[in-house]
């Protein structure tokens, strides 16, 4: 799936105002446009329900307050306003034991903390054009 | 005499005898005795008896011939006297004849009528043909021979009619014979007739010829009666004994009468003769046999007499002999037997002092020795016990669970009624102590002081024993069950002259807890002691571990957050400082750009740590995971070399490597072993100014041994050591300053991977890392529960 970037509907879902920033900054350099974000999983939902009008890609943060990044995605894979939604799991703990996690629970991708800014870029565009990526940094 | 008791007899002593001692010889000496007596009292007797009945048999025997002699001689001479008269009769009667021959016929029947003859005839002796007669026929020939010439009388046994005996005479007279016969019946009164009343004789007459004349009549003699009787046939007189004709014994006498030619015989039957000495033989025997029977009835008095204090004095020595030495003659007589039975009886008394003594001897050695040997089984307990209290201690690590078993073991190898272990507790001063007791009965302190006895024990610190004064008195006033509780010992448990507790014992046998059973005891305390002690710091070193673990965990775990906590802002900072050095937010200059690479390289160094850090809390706790796939090492030692030249490039550092051939497949985890490779090499590289790194693999046997060598700074011993340890220190420069925690890691993961990692290192000659794999990873040891702690980060 080719889009263009500038028609890109993606949502961050991150608790951390500053890694939001450094991704929207990111995506902005790329020429996304719409850039959503959001602290925790329920507010996606209820972003879902009004607002949004759809969401190509979630960049979705593990570790969240309240509910972490599983509960998150399983909600979301619940709903069928995701379901083209590419959903990319991004932390920090780059563990074996946490990759595999995310590989089994269903995420597209996943992408290391600290974001690499020159691989970024590439990176995206491959999950969009529904590539596996599994950076572990 | 009193029956022994057969508890009194010791068996050891009589096992010769068995059974009761045969007494029959009641008889034995008594039975003698009185056979002596009889033998004695008897044989002279009989011997006199005997004497007496043959001096007796000979006298009668001999006044009977002599009588029996009178008999025939007075029978013979009336005979004779008769014949003769006869004879005189007929003379006469033949004178008378011949007076008047030929008328005289009337006169001689007349006068012979008159006379005793029985018949009488006149025979001419020249024609021998009767002459005349009274009719009275005779065989002539018999007469002739009868009546030889000359002889005027003959007794002769004629056959007549009627088969009479008669006897004849004759008378010669002018020619003539004149012959008279008589009647037997003339015979009878002077030859047969009985000589008096009770006369029991018999008389017969016997001819030369041959003829037995006797009551019965006139037979001639067989052959064989002729030789039985031929003796009275030689015309001798005589008597004797003989067999008669009848076959009787008899005594007879017999006369030989010359003029008649006879013999007369008189003859008694012995059996008859002999009556009057049979009388006198059965007195004389009767007489004897009295005197034998009270000679008996004496001897049997006198045996009886002299016998039974003796057969007394042997039956009472044997049961002495079975060893009832409480036996007594009682023989109260003054003679020698008496003399023996007092004698008999001091020694039996003696005797029985004797074995009273020895008795009680035995009795008091055989309680030794049962006591030796209680003290031998109760030895051998102590030592099963012990070891199986040793055994116990060294299995059972649990204070409560030891306390348990200890008490139940105690009582039911020493068969108590209670036994409790009290601890002091040593949180709290007071009485209230922990304790454990063994099961079933309850315990039933005895007051010391009225305090109960383990709690006397603990104020006063040593060992202790209660007893009850009166055994099997209740106590408390309450009917008791079970048998009472009749003493009570209390041993303080020590450890190094520290107090643990009281270890009580309860019992109801009077005899225990004496001096032999306290040291018992007291070892066991001892052992339990030890035990308890062991089991205190078994606790305290579980505790240890268990807090020590907790902290290693707490530790690991703060690690984890921290490195998380850390890596977020870092984030921030690399990707800020990237994206400002892309000038995404407007040109650099020179300085800036500098400035910002320094931010940016170290915050790169800063998360490597965070990342070592990471992985090694991962390795400590186990969680990290390790996959597991065949392995070509030699495309990992490919793919590391190129990244090594990448990382030296601007060095003048040579690269070399020497990898063996057909290097076999690994079952392992290759992102691992890549790890501790780059791990290796990017650290020679580092402290590798100039010179060489050399990397060599080969095969030996079960492993893969992997060395990176280079020429780079020597480390000291100390650092050596340090190396591989996740001590961190900061000596400004140095080798073994390491920058995070590679060495540490990698040895972890070797560790992991079943292969072991060291370090050589010698000045001048420079470093060796060298690390084996095995071929086939080691069996993966149980993840040890860590998901757990798996962080949902």
């Amino acid at each position: 799936m080719t889009m263009e970037l500038k028609n890109l509907c993606v949502l961050i879902v991150e608790d951390n105002v500053r890694s939001y920033a450094l991704l929207a900054r990111l995506l902005s350099f790329m020429g996304v446009k719409r850039v959503e974000w959001k602290r925790s999983g329920w507010q996606v939902l209820e972003f879902a329900q009004d607002t949004m009008p759809r969401a190509d890609l979630i960049l979705l943060d593990i570790h969240l307050p309240e509910e972490d990044g599983y509960d998150v995605l399983s909600r979301l894979r619940e709903n069928e306003t995701f379901d083209h939604t590419r959903i990319v799991a991004v932390t920090a703990d780059i563990t074996q034991t946490n990759l595999d996690h995310a590989q089994r629970a269903g995420f597209d991708g996943f992408l290391a903390k600290p974001i690499n800014v020159d691989n970024f870029p590439d990176q995206i565009r491959r999950i969009l054009d529904g590539e596996p990526v599994w950076d572990v940094g | 005499m009193q029956s022994a008791s057969p508890a009194k007899v010791d068996p050891r002593y009589h096992s010769a005898s068995q059974a009761i001692p045969n007494l029959g010889m009641r008889g034995g000496l008594g039975k003698n005795l009185l056979i002596a007596f009889l033998l004695l009292a008897t044989i002279p007797l009989a011997l006199l008896a005997f004497l007496i009945y043959v001096q007796v048999q000979r006298d009668s025997s001999q006044k009977l011939l002599v009588s029996l002699e009178t008999m025939a001689a007075l029978k013979e001479a009336n005979l004779v006297s008769r014949v003769d008269s006869q004879r005189r009769e007929l003379a006469l009667l033949a004178s008378t004849f011949s007076a008047t021959t030929e008328g005289s016929r009337p006169l001689v029947e007349r006068q012979a009528g008159a006379t005793a003859l029985d018949g009488w005839m006149v025979i001419d002796r020249d024609s021998g043909e009767i002459v005349t007669g009274d009719g009275t026929q005779l065989p002539l020939e018999a007469l002739n021979t009868l009546l030889e010439d000359g002889q005027t009388a003959a007794l002769a046994p004629l056959w007549l009619a009627k088969g009479q005996a008669r006897l004849a005479t004759q008378s010669d007279w002018a020619g003539y014979r004149l012959v008279g016969l008589f009647d037997k019946e003339l015979l009878r009164p002077i030859v047969f007739g009985p000589t008096r009343e009770d006369d029991d004789t018999t008389t017969y007459l016997l001819t030369t010829e041959g003829l037995l004349i006797s009551p019965a009549g006139i037979a001639p003699l067989s052959p064989t009666e002729e030789e039985t009787v031929g003796f009275l046939q030689e015309g001798r007189s005589g008597s004797g004994a003989y067999t008669n004709l009848a076959g009787t014994e008899v005594f007879g006498a017999w006369r030989w009468s010359p003029e008649l030619g006879v013999t007369l015989v008189v003859e008694q039957a012995q059996i008859r003769a002999l009556e009057t000495g049979n009388t006198l033989t059965a007195v004389v025997v009767g007489g004897t046999l009295a005197v034998a029977l009270l000679t008996a009835a004496t001897a049997a008095v006198v045996t009886r007499r002299i016998t039974r204090p003796i057969v007394q004095l042997t039956e009472t020595a044997a049961w002495m002999a079975r060893g009832d030495l409480d036996q007594q003659v009682t023989i109260t007589r003054q003679d020698e037997i008496g003399v023996l039975a007092r004698a008999f009886n001091r020694m039996a008394a003696d005797l029985r002092v004797l074995y009273g003594n020895l008795e009680a001897k035995v009795t008091e050695r055989t309680q030794q020795l049962e006591v030796a040997n209680e003290r031998i089984r109760h030895h051998a307990m102590q030592l099963a016990l012990s070891a199986e209290v040793a055994r116990v201690i060294s299995s059972i690590r649990d204070r409560d669970e030891l306390l348990d078993t200890v008490t139940e073991l105690i009582k039911s190898a020493f068969e108590l009624h209670h036994v409790a272990v009290y601890l002091v507790d040593e949180n709290r001063d007071g009485p209230e102590w922990q304790k454990g007791e063994s099961s079933g009965a309850a315990a039933r302190h005895m007051p010391v002081d009225r305090r109960p006895l383990p709690e006397q024990v603990i104020s006063e610190g040593r060992r202790l024993v209660a007893r009850t004064s009166a055994p099997g008195k209740a106590q408390g006033g309450m009917v008791e069950l079970q048998p009472p509780v009749t003493c009570e010992l209390a041993i303080p448990l020590r450890h190094h002259e520290r107090l643990l507790g009281v270890i009580d014992l309860q019992s109801t046998r009077p005899q225990d807890f004496y001096e032999d059973d306290q040291m018992v005891y007291q070892s066991l305390a001892n052992q339990i002691s030890i035990a308890l002690e062991n089991a205190q710091a078994y606790a305290v070193e579980r505790e240890t571990v268990r807090k020590l673990t907790d902290l290693d965990r707490i530790q690991v775990e703060f690690l984890r957050n921290m490195s998380h906590a850390l890596r977020t802002p870092l984030t921030s900072i690399l990707g800020f400082s990237q994206v400002m050095l892309k000038e995404l937010d407007g040109p650099l200059n020179e300085i800036q750009r500098t400035d910002l690479m320094t931010i940016h390289d170290n915050g790169k160094h800063l998360l490597g740590m965070l990342d070592d850090m990471l992985e090694l809390s991962q390795l400590q706790l186990g969680t990290a995971p390790f996959a597991q796939s065949n392995v070509d090492l030699t495309e990992i030692l490919a793919g590391v070399m190129a990244t090594a030249q990448a990382v030296a490039r601007g060095k003048p550092v040579q690269l070399s490597h020497d990898i063996a051939p057909n290097l076999p497949l690994l079952q392992t985890d290759g992102q691992r072993v890549r790890q501790v490779l780059l791990a290796l090499v990017t650290n020679a590289v580092r402290f590798t100014d100039q010179g060489t790194i050399h990397l060599q693999a080969s095969a030996t046997g079960q492993d893969i041994t992997i060395s990176v060598t280079d020429t780079g700074a020597v480390l000291s011993q100390a650092d050596q050591a340090r190396l591989f340890s996740n001590t961190s220190n900061d000596n400004g420069g140095g080798r073994g300053d390491v920058p995070g925690f590679g060495l540490v890691i990698s040895r972890q993961m070797v560790e992991r991977l079943g292969g072991q990692i060291w370090l050589d290192s010698e000045e001048g000659v420079g470093s060796t890392f060298t690390f084996t794999l095995p071929l086939i990873p080691p069996a993966a040891e149980p993840n040890d529960g860590a998901a757990s702690y798996v962080d949902k980060a």
